[in-house]
């Protein structure tokens, strides 16, 4: 049996193979986040605090006004993750901690992500954000930009993953209370 | 295999220098030259040995018997097992008559000599052992008295022929995957790059080892390669089972490619 392809043949072949692994290895850099993002079941309460965090908050500049979270409900048990995101790296999860109640960070539409992944790797809860490595008021850049988010104490979760379009950043639970 | 074609005047190819390093290049298998010959010049369907020896043979009365060893040059087909003895013997036996008692020698470049085991196969004819460098060529060509010392194959020059031929196909391969490798961002680059490096290596180094012939021995290659990433990943639990299946497929599928390419090409 002849096995061999014709140049041209294999050319058009070896572009359509590229595409294929390009696709495949595209998760690799984007993470692996392909399936449908399920909405979390969120424990609820019936008392409403006023909230105890801003939701995106950057210690270093002014952002744009962010959405209140909705609805508007204080959660017992909440984590609160400190991320360090960096204009060309890889962003930093410098601290996950426990909060004895908190109002959740609202997802902002943004290229980058907090995602709570479960041990197969499933999303099942996610925040958007938007870096911005400019002092509007300034006006001049900043090399980092540390932001506060307030993400639920869920169950059978695996991983805190971050991602930005420098990179992602994981930690692994249980989280250090 | 294509058999040799004598029935058709075949055309001197023009060298193509980038062509030849970097694909499987194939000319039609066949006689190239014509008139009398006094002797036949053995080489590979590669487009650009085909054009070498022909401009070193052009004074003389010299035909290039081009063999089908998929458009890989003398070097590469010899190491991907690509032409045999046997496939020398019936190139010859498929000259015509009148060509076959004329023949005086055949002349065999020693990259070529590698490929001639101990059958002895070519023993009806008179064999001149010629060097592979263009300096020298036209001199042994003229010269019927001299002659090379063949090489004696040993494993460990094989592993560097096929190791060199498959780092420049590697390289002919990278310059098709780039942009759309490059369209999913550097990431897919870089690693769909590796694997194809890592890919070509592990087929090169256990070619002769690997079961089945041609294209399949990439896919089983692959298939071993795609385990011991997943493997290591996995224990190293380094990453999730979503990672681990996108790399060890990523390995498989680039190593099971390189194998198809290491093949070479069809003329037609």
């Amino acid at each position: 049996m002849n096995s061999q392809l014709r140049l041209s043949t294999q050319t058009a072949l070896g572009i359509f193979v590229a595409l294929l692994l390009g696709y495949i290895n595209q998760g690799f850099s984007q993470g692996e986040i392909t399936g449908p993002v399920e909405t979390p079941n969120l424990p609820k309460t019936s008392t409403p605090t006023p909230s105890v965090l801003p939701t995106t908050l950057p210690l270093t500049t002014t952002v744009e006004t962010l959405a209140p979270p909705r609805p508007f409900e204080t959660l017992p048990g909440v984590w609160m993750v400190q991320v360090v995101a960096y204009p060309d790296s890889h962003p930093i999860i410098v601290d996950v901690s426990k909060l004895s109640s908190g109002r959740l960070t609202s997802s902002q539409i943004g290229d980058s992500h907090v995602r709570i992944l479960d041990a197969e790797g499933i999303v099942i809860y996610e925040l958007g954000f938007q870096p911005s490595f400019h002092l509007f008021d300034v006006p001049a850049s900043v090399d980092e930009m540390t932001y506060f988010f307030i993400i639920p104490d869920l169950e059978n979760v695996n991983w805190l993953q971050v991602l930005t379009p420098q990179g992602e950043a994981k930690y692994e639970f249980p989280f250090d209370e | 295999m294509n058999e040799p074609q004598f029935d058709k005047k075949l055309a001197i190819p023009r060298s193509a220098w980038l062509g030849g390093l970097l694909w499987a290049a194939p000319v039609e298998p066949g006689l190239y030259g014509d008139g009398y010959l006094e002797g036949v010049l053995i080489t590979t369907n590669h487009k650009s040995s085909v054009a070498r020896f022909c401009s070193a043979a052009e004074e003389n009365p010299i035909g290039i018997l081009a063999i089908d060893a998929s458009g890989l040059s003398p070097k590469a087909a010899v190491a991907f097992d690509l032409i045999k003895e046997q496939d020398v013997q019936r190139a010859l036996d498929l000259l015509p008559d009148s060509m076959r008692r004329d023949i005086g020698r055949v002349l065999i470049p020693l990259s070529l000599t590698m490929a001639l085991g101990s059958q002895n196969l070519l023993k009806d004819f008179p064999v001149q052992t010629i060097p592979d460098h263009l300096d020298l060529l036209g001199e042994y060509i003229s010269d019927p008295a001299l002659n090379t010392t063949p090489n004696k194959t040993t494993q460990m020059q094989a592993i560097t022929q096929r190791l060199l031929a498959g780092f420049r196909l590697w390289m002919g391969q990278v310059l098709v995957f780039t942009i759309p490798l490059l369209i999913f961002g550097w990431h897919s680059l870089f690693w769909g790059t590796i694997c194809l490096l890592l890919g070509t290596i592990a087929v090169s180094l256990f070619w002769r080892i690997l079961p089945h012939t041609g294209s399949f021995r990439g896919f089983v290659a692959g298939f071993i390669l795609a385990l011991i990433l997943g493997s290591t990943l996995f224990l190293a639990g380094s990453a999730d089972w979503r990672t681990i299946i996108r790399y060890s497929l990523s390995i498989w599928i680039d190593t099971a490619w390189m194998g198809i390419v290491l093949t070479g090409v069809r003329q037609k």
